[in-house]
């Protein structure tokens, strides 16, 4: 897709978005609308949170809408809006499986993506990899093209509720763009480096600051075992060790429910990308146990259930 | 190694691995004792830690014991369908095999970290079983994942 299409796309989709919102106030159907405004540096944007017709002037959508808004429902009780875009879509599904938040609390404006961009114009980190255009949770949908659709309209023309991969979006929207295609370089294509000399070399690089764990809609817990002084986790002086059993223990917190959006690797101020610890854990969980975070939130978590036929893989002595 | 173990270390490099091992309350670590009583001989490179169930073992608790200089880490549990409490070793067959992909992915020898299941009357088996361990983290020699080699 050409770059100037693109801006178009989020023309209509921000002109749409405005509309959605008023109604929705309008409505009463939520107290409060989480979306996204211009920041003060340029090419970024911050969470907006509307409560009233005056917010909407504010409201941005662009490429460069991406932070994941999904974190701020649990703060929140009553009904809330959110605008959505498919990786935000599926955190909240997995609030939604982990009861986290109630579906009824939630009005979901989905918009169709094909990638959000850095600040320097390079498509973001999760987004490279993304085969999931259209969100697998909505109420409403905003496609590129600015076309809205209701959630029962939409299921009523048979399409996929969230689109698995390329070939099923392209033959919906009948065009060949994914989000790979502008940039063409995809520098974090799945590595093929699995050595402790990788590993270290990231956590080299890493100062602790918890940040990427911060911006993690999957890092919910009151309290974050890194904090936690009984039992105290990690050594009052922080090395290798403490590095290394937060980064193993955290991709095990997001083992199979990392929904691939990519604010850890994007917030890292020491551009640590240890992200391809559990982008690993994430295909080794589709291909051996069918599990995909956040693509159904009817569904458990893939180990917070079990299959009594479950493979021993890598067991000693397994019958 | 020091001698408390009653065990002399290797003669020619004076190592011997130290394998952190965690069994379940009601089949491994009865497995383990009945090897005792049978007068069963394995090699003592293990350090065995008592968990209720194999579902209790948090992966943080592996985790920790490699950054701490283990070896190599054992984990052991009842088959599946016979555990104590029911389906406890059902959910941590997955939270094993996943963590030790995970520990694969970041570098992590595949033969450090072994699961397995041993009954409590399988004294033999829980024998062979420490052989077979010990003899894979022998040959990957002492643990190079963190400065902390050799103190625990
Ligand atoms: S681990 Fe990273 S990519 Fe995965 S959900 Fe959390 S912030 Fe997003
Ligand atoms: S954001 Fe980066 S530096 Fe901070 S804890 Fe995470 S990986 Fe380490």
């Amino acid at each position: 897709m050409e770059l100037q299409d693109r801006g178009k796309m989020h023309e209509c989709q921000e002109k749409q978005l405005a509309g959605i919102c008023r109604k929705l106030l309008d409505e009463g159907k939520g107290d409060v609308i989480l979306a996204y405004a211009g920041g003060e540096i340029e090419n970024s944007t911050i969470p907006l949170f509307i409560r009233g017709c005056g917010e909407i002037e504010r409201l941005k959508y662009d490429e460069y809408c991406y932070p994941n808004l999904a974190k701020y429902l649990l703060e929140n009780k009553g009904k809330t809006g959110i605008v959505a875009k498919p990786c935000d879509a599926r955190a909240i599904a997995m609030y939604i499986a982990e009861n986290q938040l109630a579906r009824e609390n939630v009005y979901i404006i989905g918009m169709e993506c094909n990638g959000m961009k850095n600040m320097d114009g390079s498509l973001a980190p999760g987004c490279c990899e993304c085969s999931v255009h259209v969100p697998p949770l909505f109420d409403v949908l905003v496609k590129c093209n600015g076309e809205v659709v209701e959630r029962e309209q939409y299921t009523n023309t048979g399409a996929p509720a969230g689109y698995e991969d390329d070939a099923v979006f392209n033959a919906v929207t009948g065009e060949s763009g994914n989000a790979g295609d502008d940039n063409g370089v995809n520098e974090d294509k799945p590595l093929e480096d699995k050595s402790l000399e990788r590993f270290k070399k990231e956590l080299d690089k890493c100062i602790l600051c918890f940040a990427c764990r911060q911006a993690c809609y999957g890092c919910y817990c009151p309290v974050c075992f890194m904090d936690r002084t009984m039992p105290a986790w990690i050594s009052t002086d922080p090395g290798m060790g403490a590095k290394m059993v937060y980064h193993l223990g955290r991709a095990m917190h997001l083992a199979g429910r990392c929904v691939e959006c990519g604010a850890c690797e994007r917030v890292c101020p020491s551009g640590v990308k240890i992200r391809y610890l559990i982008k690993e854990i994430n295909s080794f969980c589709k291909d051996v146990y069918g599990y995909r975070a956040g693509m159904n939130p009817g569904e458990y978590p893939v180990l917070a259930a079990f299959n009594k036929d479950d493979k021993e893989i890598g067991f000693l002595r397994s019958e | 190694m020091d001698n408390n173990t009653g065990c002399k270390p290797e003669k020619d490099t004076g190592w011997e691995p130290r394998i952190v091992a965690f069994l379940c309350n009601w089949c491994s670590y009865a497995g383990a004792d009945l090897a005792g009583t049978g007068r069963l001989q394995y090699p003592p490179s293990i350090r065995i830690i008592r968990v209720p169930c194999s579902g209790r073992l948090n992966p943080l608790f592996i985790i920790k014991a490699l950054a701490e200089g283990a070896d190599g880490v054992m984990v052991s549990g009842c088959h599946p369908g016979d555990c104590h409490y029911l389906t406890g070793n059902m959910y941590a067959r997955r939270r094993f095999v996943i963590l030790k992909k995970l520990l694969e992915t970041a570098g992590i020898h595949p033969d450090r970290v072994h699961f397995t299941w041993v009954s409590a009357s399988e004294g033999g088996r829980f024998a062979e079983v420490v052989k077979e361990v010990t003899e894979r983290v022998r040959k990957l020699g002492p643990s190079n994942i963190t400065e902390n080699t050799g103190k625990i």
